[in-house]
């Protein structure tokens, strides 16, 4: 088996002992981290990333494997050059106001990342305001909103509203899920996108980045 | 069939057998089938009075619902439960207006400026070891002090009313969720996969905890309880929260000694609440020996034939809520889509007993009271007529 490939294995068994050190030895053998990103870690990202859409693995099988890829990343890190890892597109992420439920949220940005966005982790309980001004700020391809209350699922209007009103509305695409959002909703609310998992997610997302 | 007294059809319905109508909770479970205090405002308004409110369960912020209710909507259970003002909490408040607290474990719960919940934010055992485990201010199994007066309350209300009393115990009858307020969700999920033995610790720990507490609280109230609720999720909207290998090998045989020592120590069943998509643990919900299951949250995947969840499962199982799909019937649909929905779920599982109807979780403040009203309406109406058929 090609060593990216034994990474990519490794990475999604979530064994970052093992990720760490195979990632020593492919730069050993001279292979380029650029490669060993790609072929090894962002894909095996992306594998673990479909498997939990169709119900092979879950919520813990993909946390352990972003944790192997954050540290396999760390590795890495110091040895990529700048044109190497920058992120084809920035996204902001968060829970809406009134909303602790992060699980999701969380997973997203894993996925996200591992299809080398940026991502910029509002947190939980975040107001229309503070994402606006973090659109302002941080100049954001995506906007990414989660919520998992019907009873906070119309703040995700509240925020298109807020985007609009500050005329922010054209620069991103806003992307919404989380537990009661629908296709439905998400059209009547005027977001550019939902899907119901995160892996989805990412690759939706990606391709607004690749519009751009 | 004669018209049975509410503890008696609660009882015979758990047991798998007719009643004259099918039995309604509404906050039995105190924290889980009753209403969001806003929600339960707009209902007192409707109903025509403004009493103060008992919040039952600070973390959800739920009303205890009053006698005018529970008969307003023949309701037939009634919740034994540690009253607030035992939990000491010192509320705090921070600028930004959120207020929280912190619990004797050392759990951090917090509510946002406007918020409607209190959820954990602060672990005191985030990233621990074996040894932090080993370590830890363990707060006393055999402290009596909350549930002392409970055996006082439950023989009163044994005697002095006809409702089922339903216990609801350490934790709000979580065993392993607990572990995930005191290290957080994501800790608690990687070390499932990579520390089981810090998960098996902590378990143990908790455990012990619980049958302590059930040791105290059945000898106050075991002779008059009906029911005792557990509580556990395991599923998220669509697929199980977890692999359903590592519950049962983690937290299955947990879960499993705390129904047992239960079971053991006084005559009650057990009703277990879990959310989510879960068709994949429902039958060994049925092999630790629980006897009913909430909410039935119809609205995950795989969950919205209750036909059929009640022809594979319904000899063995009382469903315990079921009453209308909360995510978007109960919230954004009229009054008479709530009527077809509430007949649709009593026709599919209101067969032989085994059904005590509730909300799908609590009622949140964005359901229109017309809808409340036509909810709990529906669950007596058709749950008369039901048998009369
Ligand atoms: C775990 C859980 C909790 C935990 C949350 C812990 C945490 N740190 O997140 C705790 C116990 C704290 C909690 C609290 C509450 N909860 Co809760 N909770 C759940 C539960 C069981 C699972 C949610 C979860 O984590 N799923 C796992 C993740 C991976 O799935 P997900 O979040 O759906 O995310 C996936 C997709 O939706 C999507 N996605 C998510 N976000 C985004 C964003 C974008 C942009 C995109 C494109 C996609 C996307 O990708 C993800 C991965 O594939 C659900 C049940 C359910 N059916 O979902 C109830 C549920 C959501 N909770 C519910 C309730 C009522 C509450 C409380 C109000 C209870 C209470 N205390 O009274 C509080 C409210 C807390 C608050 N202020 O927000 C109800 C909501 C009902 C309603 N009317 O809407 C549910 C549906 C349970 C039920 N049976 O009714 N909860």
């Amino acid at each position: 088996m090609k060593i990216t490939d034994q990474i990519s294995e490794s990475l999604q068994q979530g064994k970052l002992e093992d990720v760490k050190e195979l990632i020593n030895k492919a730069l050993e053998d001279g292979i380029l981290p650029k490669v060993i990103l790609n072929e090894g870690l962002l894909e095996g990202m992306s594998t673990i990333g479909q498997k939990f859409k169709n119900n092979e693995v879950f919520v813990p099988d993909v946390l352990i494997a972003a944790r192997a890829m954050n540290g396999g990343i760390e590795i890495l890190k110091p040895k990529l050059v700048d044109g190497d890892v920058k992120p084809i597109a920035r996204a902001i992420l968060c829970t809406v106001k009134g909303d602790m439920h992060d699980i999701g949220k969380n997973l997203v940005k894993m996925m996200l990342e591992g299809k080398g966005i940026e991502v910029i982790d509002l947190g939980v309980n975040v107001s229309e305001d503070s994402i606006v001004e973090a659109v302002k700020k941080y100049k954001p391809q995506i906007v990414g909103l989660s919520a998992l209350l019907t009873t906070t699922m119309h703040q995700q209007k509240v925020v298109i509203n807020s985007l609009e009103e500050a005329g922010l509305r054209d620069k991103v695409k806003v992307m919404v899920g989380g537990a009661p959002v629908t296709q439905t909703f998400a059209s009547k609310i005027g977001a550019d996108a939902y899907t119901s998992d995160a892996a989805t997610c990412s690759e939706v997302a990606e391709k607004f980045a690749l519009e751009v | 069939m004669s018209s049975l007294k509410s503890r008696e059809r609660v009882i015979r319905a758990l047991n798998h057998k007719e009643t004259d109508r099918i039995p309604i909770d509404i906050g039995g479970i105190y924290n889980l089938t009753t209403l969001h205090k806003d929600a339960y405002k707009k209902l007192q308004k409707y109903l025509g009075y403004n009493n103060k409110i008992t919040i039952s369960s600070m973390l959800s912020q739920t009303a205890f619902p009053d006698e005018y209710v529970r008969q307003r909507f023949k309701a037939d259970c009634y919740p034994l439960y540690m009253p607030l003002d035992k939990m000491n909490i010192n509320l705090q408040w921070d600028k930004d207006g959120s207020s929280w607290y912190k619990d004797e474990w050392g759990v951090k719960w917090m509510c946002p400026a406007n918020g409607l919940y209190y959820d954990p934010v602060g672990h005191p055992l985030e990233g621990c070891t074996l040894e932090d485990i080993d370590k830890f201010n363990w707060p006393d199994p055999n402290d009596n002090s909350k549930w002392l007066g409970m055996g006082k309350r439950a023989k009163d209300l044994y005697e002095n009313t006809d409702y089922a009393l339903v216990v609801n115990g350490p934790f709000n009858g979580g065993v392993y969720v607990p572990c995930q307020w005191l290290m957080g969700y994501e800790d608690f999920f990687i070390k499932m996969m990579i520390e089981p033995e810090i998960i098996e610790a902590m378990l143990e720990k908790i455990v012990e905890y619980h049958i302590g507490q059930w040791n105290l609280i059945l000898d106050e109230v075991g002779k008059y309880a009906q029911v005792v609720v557990l509580s556990d999720d395991l599923g998220t909207q669509n697929a199980p929260l977890m692999r359903p290998s590592l519950y049962r090998q983690l937290i299955k045989p947990a879960q499993a000694k705390v129904v047992n020592f239960i079971k053991s120590k006084a005559d009650v069943k057990i009703v277990y609440h879990c959310d989510g998509a879960i068709s994949e643990f429902i039958s060994d919900f049925i092999d630790i020996g629980v006897d009913a299951w909430n909410p039935v949250q119809v609205s995950a995947d795989g969950m919205d034939d209750t036909a059929k969840l009640k022809k594979e499962y319904g000899d063995k199982l009382t469903f315990w809520g079921a009453g209308c799909e909360s995510q978007t019937v109960l919230s954004t649909k009229t009054p008479e889509d709530i009527r077809e929905e509430v007949k649709r779920r009593i026709n599919d599982l209101g067969s032989d007993g085994g059904l005590i109807l509730a909300s799908i979780h609590n009622i949140q403040k964005d359901v229109p009271i017309e809808n409340i009203v036509a909810f709990y309406d529906a669950l007596y109406e058709f749950g008369t007529a039901f048998y009369q058929k």
